[in-house]
């Protein structure tokens, strides 16, 4: 049985609910209710991978600044968000930090890094 | 009191601020200084954690510290002074700033002057809700700085009134920090804020959503314990039988959020009622020569790219002022707001200098054709008050206002 998943588009305003037809196998076998390519394109894509950037923060050591904003440095799979969450929250960095630095390798065996979204100084 | 010789000051070192500096430095002021009150320049960007700045401005997702830290970057390599934990008190016609700081009062007279105090958000007294006045009530950005500065969580059942991007970012927020999120409560009838946060932040994590909705009453003594919301008329009014109660121990409100210009009213500045903010001229000036204004503290942005674009248009002029290179305006066409506009920024333009027109339309409406005056339309599948409309005008395009004409409307009216 094909079955229908509606993605509402973030591309525009217009917010098309786009309908993706999806077969037994997972192969996308149709696409409905766009109105432009973008549209088409961003509804496949979040039907073949729904992934976020996860952005959130980690404990600090050591620094006036009691917490550091992180994000991930790739989307993370929407349903691994919050395992994702529950690991981060037993983080703790110490200064000094450099924006851009990787914090914690492959998280949750995503194959996703957190890297540090601000400095953070002694 | 020490007088000091600058060329152009900043009030502000939030987004708007760091590009007005950073622009009226490149554009060849000498002595550029940006006052600030906290102690580290950036503004609202250090506690907007989340993604999605810079899309427009650098072509790539960055989350507000990383956006902060490159303007930061740059103001620093450029040698702009900056003066942190430094609140400007007065600000005068004759562009006379007092600053209180740890070394005391000072009177800076400067050349010129950008205004870049940014906004501040509506509260619960703002809106009138009626019921107790217990602890638990918050707008959403302070519960923002709580979360992601502070380190603490405001409750763990949360409801939200307003669908503005900051209470659809903190639902998500609070739900991955563990908070339960009951419900999201907008009075429209379409969320206020940009569809991609109501897809990621409501839709993902399936917090509920209640339009044409509001919180009708708030129970508790002490801590807040629950909110009445009901379904609502076409006035807005709450229907009589639609009430419903749900438990909770916090209630953030994302109702809005107000340009902040009591400094520009203590210089006699002039404010457009609809925009709050300072009336401007196609050089981000405003009813004072010399006093020019950029991002929120002249009217609502939703994208901070924006904000940046268009201050970098108040500062490069503030320096142009500053420097005596401003070049007399021949004319001054101002824009008149016609069907379905709200608001048009900036309000005047002139015909010898390229211009971006950022405005609002009142209602949403699908198939329309946006016109300004005899000169420029433009077909849009799709238009909400949520969404900032932009449109560049060309020299070529203002070579065509006729020489009689003083004011051009701008319309945004159905198809066909």
């Amino acid at each position: 049985m094909a079955k229908e998943t509606e993605i509402i588009c973030i591309m525009c305003p217009l917010a098309c609910r786009v309908t993706v037809t999806i077969d037994d196998e997972g192969t996308i076998t149709g696409v409905a209710n766009y109105l432009c390519k973008e549209g088409q394109k961003y509804a496949m894509a979040e039907c073949k991978f729904p992934g976020r950037i996860l952005t959130t923060t980690v404990l600090t050591e050591g620094s006036l600044r009691k917490l550091l904003p992180v994000r991930t440095d790739r989307p993370v799979p929407k349903e691994q968000l919050m395992e994702s969450m529950r690991y981060l929250s037993e983080i703790k960095v110490k200064p000094p930090i450099k924006m851009g630095q990787i914090i914690a390798s492959n998280i949750i065996g995503t194959g996703v890094d957190l890297v540090a979204s601000d400095d953070l100084p002694v | 009191m020490v007088t000091q010789d600058i060329d152009v000051a900043v009030i502000g070192a939030g987004p708007a601020g760091l590009a007005a500096a950073i622009k009226a430095k490149e554009a060849g002021a000498e002595k550029v200084t940006i006052i600030e009150r906290a102690e580290q320049p950036g503004g609202l960007l250090h506690q907007c954690i989340h993604n999605g700045f810079g899309l427009a401005y650098f072509n790539e997702d960055l989350t507000g510290p990383e956006y902060a830290r490159r303007f930061i970057e740059k103001a620093t390599d450029l040698k702009i002074d900056m003066q942190l934990e430094s609140m400007v008190l007065d600000l005068t016609a004759a562009k006379n700033i007092t600053v209180s700081s740890k070394k005391g009062l000072r009177t800076l007279h400067v050349k010129a002057v950008v205004l870049a105090m940014g906004c501040r958000e509506k509260t619960r007294q703002q809106i009138m809700i009626p019921g107790t006045r217990p602890a638990g009530i918050f707008t959403a950005g302070t519960a923002q700085r709580y979360v992601n500065v502070e380190g603490y969580i405001p409750g763990k059942k949360i409801v939200i009134l307003g669908s503005g991007d900051v209470g659809m970012i903190m639902a998500r927020r609070l739900t991955l920090e563990g908070a339960k999120v009951e419900a999201v409560v907008e009075i429209l009838p379409y969320i206020g804020g940009l569809i991609r946060n109501e897809v990621q932040c409501v839709h993902d994590f399936n917090i509920p959503l209640f339009l044409e909705h509001t919180v009708t009453e708030i129970f508790g003594l002490k801590r807040i314990e629950a909110v009445t919301i009901a379904k609502v008329d076409k006035n807005q009014e709450p229907i009589t039988g639609t009430e419903k109660t749900i438990e909770c121990d916090t209630l953030l409100t994302s109702v809005g959020l107000i340009p902040e210009n009591e400094l520009s009213l203590k210089a006699g500045i002039e404010l457009d009622p609809i925009t709050g903010g300072p009336f401007v001229n196609d050089m981000m000036e405003t009813s004072i020569p010399g006093i020019f204004a950029g991002g929120n503290v002249v009217h609502v942005n939703d994208l901070v790219d924006n904000v940046t674009l268009e201050s970098e248009v108040a500062g490069a002029c503030a320096a142009g002022y500053a420097m005596g290179k401003v070049p007399p305006t021949k004319r001054k066409i101002g824009l008149k707001a016609g069907k379905n506009i709200r608001y048009i920024v900036p309000h005047t333009i002139g015909t010898e200098k390229e211009v971006t027109l950022s405005m609002r339309v009142r209602e949403p409406a699908e198939k329309v054709k946006l016109r300004v005056g005899d000169i420029l339309t433009k077909s849009l599948r799709v238009v909400k008050p949520s969404e900032m409309l932009k449109v560049n005008l060309t020299l070529e395009q203002l070579s065509k206002i006729e020489d009689r004409t003083n004011e051009v409307e701008v319309s945004c009216e159905k198809r066909g």
